[in-house]
């Protein structure tokens, strides 16, 4: 019979919970918030992140998914804290680069395409350039993704419809014109 | 226009990331951020519901615990693997040792500490090799690459901490390219005889043209110099304070992924000549296996 791996314990203590979150999570966390803010402010955002994690460190989830999503849940709202400047901001728009990266791009990815999708992209509002980044950009599922927002899956997967359709609007717009 | 299918649109989208993949930079100086921040709010009290005392508390260790308990496990020379080399950065290597100035040498070491003792949500205060405690036994520059060789030894300890810093002449900051913590426990270090040398610590990491091999061990009284030959690469050691040094890039073992060497465990692909204080040059020289505790 083959072995089983047994699952590997928790660690105990606070210090020991923190330091393996931010172990595993560090990267990602960094990623996400370079997707939101201007680079000269990441930095400072990230570590604010984590320090309010470690001060709910009782409140980590045990499952990696949830605890993924509830750390990306506490750096948007210190990103949310950071930007906003009158008014409740109630979600956070996303930066994308002009020009594609070393993916590799179908032949049908036409340049003019491109660039409108970036005009398009623009063209959004807040709310839908958030709710595409999560799936797109963070590759979170509809569970993680409405964690994070605080709001249903069913819900995420409806304003993620939503959005999906308002790109393409835009976009139709851009290529027409 | 034609309808896009969801997945071609992601994928589209994707291309225009901004995030950066290369997040090596950022996570250094987080890491040096948060090491404080946490240290200060363990010392002041830390706000989980527990109720950690005050007293100013190390993180337990996280990622490098196999990494230790192999090191216990071992009772003669074991091996460690430390993370992959970089092919590139190894392209001023030496054959040949040269020395290495007094503030190259102290810049070389205390990064080597630092990187011997890891990052903070990784260190642990009963590491088998305690970077601090450890003294500098010896240092060489080959092109602009400085080898360190800390020593952490006592009645039951025999460990070594080896590393490859990447440091120009007079430089004031340092990359350590390759760190790695390798030796026994359980007993004293080993002893040369007069007209010999003990195959002390080794390691080995990397794969393919990355690998990177280190070792050192002590040499006996009347020993002038050490040339290794490993698979193809000859290597003049450095040795200085009854002890030898050397590393270079390419294999140790026959394998890339191995275990703890010494009894049981793979051997090494080396073979040695010996030169002597009065001159005489011992070819193919037979090492003193290393004692066991």
């Amino acid at each position: 019979m083959d072995a089983v791996p047994l699952p590997l314990p928790l660690p105990q203590s606070p210090e020991a919970r923190f330091a393996a979150l931010y172990a595993d999570g560090a990267d990602d966390v960094i990623r996400f918030v370079q997707r939101r803010m201007v680079p000269a402010h990441v930095e400072d955002v990230v570590a604010d992140a984590f320090l309010v994690a470690w001060r709910r460190v009782e409140d980590l989830p045990a499952d990696p998914s949830e605890a993924r999503a509830w750390l990306f849940g506490i750096a948007r709202h210190c990103m949310l804290n950071a930007t906003r400047s009158a008014g409740r901001l109630e979600a956070l728009a996303v930066r994308i680069a002009d020009a594609p990266h070393a993916l590799p791009l179908a032949a049908t990815d036409a340049v003019e395409t491109r660039v409108d999708l970036v005009s398009a992209w623009r063209r959004l509002d807040t709310t839908d350039q958030e709710t595409l980044a999560l799936t797109v950009f963070d590759e979170l599922t509809s569970a993680e993704a409405g964690q994070i927002l605080g709001i249903s899956p069913p819900t995420y997967r409806v304003r993620l419809m939503r959005a999906r359709r308002s790109l393409r609007h835009h976009l139709d717009q851009e290529l027409g014109s | 226009m034609k309808h896009l299918e969801d997945h071609t649109l992601d994928r589209m989208l994707r291309a225009h990331d901004a995030a950066t993949s290369d997040t090596t930079d950022l996570r250094r100086r987080l890491d040096a951020r948060l090491e404080v921040i946490i240290a200060d709010c363990a010392a002041a009290g830390p706000a989980p519901a527990t109720g950690t005392p005050a007293a100013r508390r190390r993180l337990a260790p996280a990622r490098l615990a196999g990494v230790a308990a192999a090191a216990v496990a071992a009772t003669a020379a074991v091996l460690l693997l430390p993370g992959p080399g970089e092919s590139a950065a190894y392209a001023s290597w030496t054959a040949t040792p040269q020395a290495v100035a007094d503030q190259d040498r102290d810049v070389a070491a205390r990064e080597c500490r630092e990187a011997q003792r890891g990052p903070w949500y990784a260190r642990t205060d009963t590491a088998e090799f305690d970077a601090a405690a450890a003294t500098l036994a010896l240092a060489e520059r080959r092109g602009d690459l400085v080898a360190v060789l800390l020593r952490d030894q006592g009645p039951t300890k025999d460990m070594s901490g080896f590393c490859v810093v990447e440091l120009t002449e007079g430089a004031s900051s340092a990359k350590v390219r390759d760190s790695g913590a390798a030796g026994s426990l359980g007993g004293p270090p080993s002893v040369a005889q007069p007209d010999s040398f003990v195959e002390g610590s080794m390691s080995q990491s990397g794969v393919g043209d990355g690998m990177i091999s280190m070792m050192d061990g002590p040499v006996g009284d009347n020993v002038a110099g050490l040339t290794i030959h490993a698979d193809g690469t000859t290597i003049e050691a450095t040795v200085d304070n009854g002890r030898y040094a050397a590393w270079w890039p390419g294999r140790i073992f026959p394998d890339e992924d191995t275990g703890p060497s010494g009894e049981g465990g793979p051997e090494p692909i080396l073979t040695y000549d010996l030169t002597l204080t009065d001159g005489t040059i011992i070819t193919g020289a037979e090492p003193t296996p290393p004692q066991s505790p």
